[in-house]
């Protein structure tokens, strides 16, 4: 605990007097005690209070040939650790630039809940339940049956029509992109069975991307609760925006109907929105060539190494 | 202009309006961010040109979640400050309310012997009495 971040520090100290004033007794004689120590419930840790000044973003491991360097942030003169306390550090500037904007956007208390960027960076070092790529995949998989998409509502024929409407051409265009059969139930309980023949199919689809961005893809179908509109918005098909919409088409339904309650309805989309938004940004930052570092292979060179290697065993 | 080129100018736009807030410092400027400045360099680097306007380069695409995401976080904290509760009264508020007195030294130390205490257990000690 002497090693530990301000941070840390902070909470535990928090945490450590509650249960300080919670073992004293109110009934024993020998300590009166005031209501105050009594009657304040301590449901959540304080705030984290903005204990930094500067955050920048440096450099830990220079670039070289096989290697893309890392990089890490700062906050003061501080290195940034994750909450295994292991150093941050990523092989991707742009995700170290996007976390240290998170921590710089902060003002008096520091909102934990709303640095998605930080949230997934540190699962993706810290990897706390050890999870593969593979079981990422059969997690979203297994969720699969359970998409919004694949749930129509028949109780209101005008929501039906316009579920059929907006939401049939993405369901037939996943079906023809990646050549599998998704059933869709109506009204019922029991979901919909998707043949091994998709699951397999989507399954090689989904391991062909690495575990970072494999975290941030999940991070973005658990916001939007289909994996059928953020592959949608993944190929390009859809843009942000339309697979947000149609993520809350029932929700926009009953709420033009009923009306819109904004520290509900507009809290959760745009909780949603900005969730959904830094999964997908994450997913590519870790898969995209500009900001993901792929070595350029020189064919001069490797033919060079293959003549050289041929030789030496001749 | 072409498409391409035209949609990239309104999402740098839209970058510097959502990047402007980091920015704490009265003197500093957006432009002088290492994210401004590593913006500038893939917009550089990957020219947002495009053949056709259903296909986007993975810059453009980046740039379009990041201004959605930096947005939704922006809205998110507005509306939960405006909304949010103000948390439980304190002791010595509610006290005040019902119209009783707090002790001044609620926990002694009954390690030492000759601890003092200032609260009163006198239960009619109340403002009005």
């Amino acid at each position: 605990m002497a090693n530990s971040t301000g941070l840390v520090r902070s909470i535990l100290k928090g945490t450590l007097s509650t249960t300080k004033r919670f073992r004293i007794s109110p009934l024993d004689r020998r300590f009166p005690l005031a209501a105050q120590y009594i009657s304040k419930r301590f449901y959540s840790p304080e705030p984290v209070r903005r204990f930094y000044g500067d955050v920048t973003v440096v450099p830990i491991q220079t670039a070289s040939r096989g290697s893309p360097g890392t990089w890490g942030v700062n906050l003061d003169k501080r290195a940034l650790r994750t909450p295994s306390k292991k150093l941050f550090e990523v092989d991707n500037e742009a995700v170290a630039l996007a976390v240290a904007n998170e921590w710089a956007v902060q003002r008096d208390i520091v909102m934990l809940n709303t640095m998605h960027m930080t949230a997934l960076a540190n699962t993706a070092i810290d990897n706390p339940f050890n999870k593969t790529k593979f079981s990422i995949c059969n997690e979203m998989l297994s969720f699969l049956p359970l998409d919004t998409i694949l749930y129509r509502s028949e109780e209101n024929e005008r929501l039906w029509e316009l579920q059929r409407e907006l939401w049939d051409p993405n369901l037939q265009w996943f079906q023809k992109a990646f050549q599998v059969k998704l059933p869709i139930v109506a009204g019922a309980i029991t979901p919909p069975h998707i043949p091994d023949e998709s699951l397999a199919v989507l399954r090689k689809e989904l391991m062909s991307y690495r575990f970072d961005a494999l975290l941030g893809l999940q991070f973005a179908a658990e916001a939007l609760k289909s994996l059928i509109l953020t592959m949608g918005v993944l190929k390009m098909h859809l843009s942000t925006e339309q697979g947000l919409r149609l993520s809350r088409l029932e929700l926009d339904f009953q709420t033009q109907h009923w009306g819109n309650v904004e520290w509900s309805h507009d809290l959760e989309n745009y909780d949603t929105m900005s969730r959904f938004s830094c999964g997908m940004m994450f997913f590519s930052l870790n898969t995209f060539a500009p900001f993901r570092y792929i070595e350029k292979v020189d064919p001069e060179t490797t033919l060079a190494f293959e003549k050289k290697s041929t030789s030496h065993h001749k | 202009m072409s498409l391409g080129q035209e949609r990239g100018l309104h999402l740098l736009r839209a970058l510097y309006r959502e990047l402007r807030p980091s920015v704490l410092e009265p003197n500093k400027h957006v432009y002088q961010t290492p994210a401004w400045k590593y913006i500038v360099k893939t917009c550089r680097e990957c020219p947002p040109s495009e053949p056709s306007p259903e296909t986007i380069s993975p810059a453009l695409r980046v740039g379009e979640y990041y201004v959605s995401a930096l947005r939704g976080t922006r809205e998110y904290l507005r509306i939960h400050t405006v909304y949010k509760g103000k948390g439980e009264r304190s002791p010595k508020d509610l006290a005040e309310i019902l119209g009783f007195y707090m002790p001044d030294d609620p926990t002694p130390d009954p390690r030492k012997k000759n601890h003092k205490t200032n609260r009163d257990d006198s239960i009619t000690n109340t403002p009005n009495s």
